[in-house]
């Protein structure tokens, strides 16, 4: 039920907050509520009767011209904001499918960081004569790996770096509940990478050889890229974002 | 039933029209005006949200509905609507209007449908 409501409040964001409009907002809100309680009762899921109720919101346009709110047009204010940008219109699965990429450029690089760690915390703890033939191959290779991967990222990415996207109301508010619980793991993923660099400190003083504890900790390290552009792809989607004319645009 | 197809633009001079009877068997608020309204329809046609609370505001500025605030279970308010007597009569003059603008249109509509035969 929290949907509705996010996704009414970003409706009436762009309204000038007059009695009025709170009057109908609110009576659209209780009367969506009712509607959602009583697809529930029908046996409808959660997400069913969601998307039934805000299939049947209708149009903004009727409301702004009912309650005589001039809401000024996109256009005018891309222009405002940024002469040479173009507006790119995602759907839920387009920007699904960018945020995917950008995670898919995470996972290069923390097998990466995966065969880094792994090269040079074997020739932390043993005696690199011992593990050499081990140590260069993957340090090396994780080098090559992260520049590929950089070179192919900044080629796939271009399109995106000078464009405004476009999201409707709908789809920003499910990628931000999205966002949301990514968040959560991504605290996790933090704290587990601070133990796990603190922990290989320690076995480093030490001067301990263990191999399955090496790869856990490899293994924190190949998680972290995969975070930060997961991170960095939800901030590009939904970061900068303003309410116009009934859809989400983002502005640099 | 393929309501769904009606182009929005002929069902618009009589959403008021569904309204206004929804309210004629007595004091009604948004979510009961809303069923009610799919209700008579035979369950083929549902209206709008923005279609409905625009209406609300119209009927309200031209005088044929007044609102009064109530509240429900929960102590949250909303606001329900009684038909006044200019609104019925409105509803009136709207049911004779379609009445002759059927009798219009149809005369085309079979005009046309004894061509084909």
């Amino acid at each position: 039920m929290d949907t509705i409501k996010t996704y009414l409040d970003n409706v009436f964001a762009a309204f000038p907050q007059t009695n009025k409009v709170q009057t109908i907002k609110r009576d659209m809100l209780t009367g969506m509520e009712e509607k959602y309680v009583a697809l529930r009762q029908q046996g409808k899921n959660e997400d069913e009767a969601v998307g039934i109720v805000i299939a049947n919101f209708g149009s903004v346009d009727e409301i702004s011209q009912e309650l005589g709110v001039a809401i000024t047009s996109p256009q005018q204010d891309i222009t405002k904001t940024d002469d040479t940008a173009s507006v790119i219109t995602m759907s839920l699965q387009e920007a699904r499918s960018y945020l995917s990429k950008s995670r898919g450029v995470g996972y290069a690089m923390g097998i990466a960081c995966f065969m880094l760690t792994i090269g040079i915390s074997t020739a932390l703890i043993t005696q690199a004569a011992e593990s050499i033939g081990v140590m260069i191959p993957l340090v090396i290779g994780g080098i090559i790996i992260m520049l590929i991967t950089a070179y192919r990222a900044s080629k796939d990415f271009e399109r995106y770096q000078k464009a405004n996207i476009s999201l409707a109301p709908i789809d920003h508010m499910i990628l931000s509940e999205d966002r949301a619980r990514f968040k959560i793991q991504s605290i996790f993923i933090g704290a587990v990478t601070g133990i796990a660099v603190l922990s290989l400190m320690a076995v480093a003083l030490e001067g301990h050889t263990n191999i399955p504890f090496i790869i856990a900790v490899g293994f924190t390290f190949f998680r972290l890229p995969v975070a930060l552009t997961t991170r960095l792809g939800y901030d590009y989607l939904l970061g900068n974002w303003q309410y116009k004319l009934g859809r989400w645009t983002y502005v640099r | 039933m393929g309501y769904s197809t009606i182009s929005s633009d002929v069902l618009r001079g009589y959403i008021d029209l569904m309204i206004l009877r929804a309210l004629s068997e007595g004091d009604s608020y948004g979510y009961e005006i809303s069923k009610k309204i799919t209700e008579i329809s035979g369950n083929g046609y549902t209206m709008k949200e923005t279609t409905l609370y625009s209406a609300f505001s119209r009927l309200e500025k031209l005088g044929y509905l007044h609102p009064y605030p109530g509240t429900y279970t929960g102590g949250r308010e909303r606001t329900y609507y009684s038909l006044t007597t200019t609104g019925r009569e409105y509803y009136q003059r709207k049911c004779t209007e379609w009445d002759l603008t059927m009798d219009l249109i149809s005369k085309f509509v079979k005009e046309a449908g004894h061509g084909h035969n």
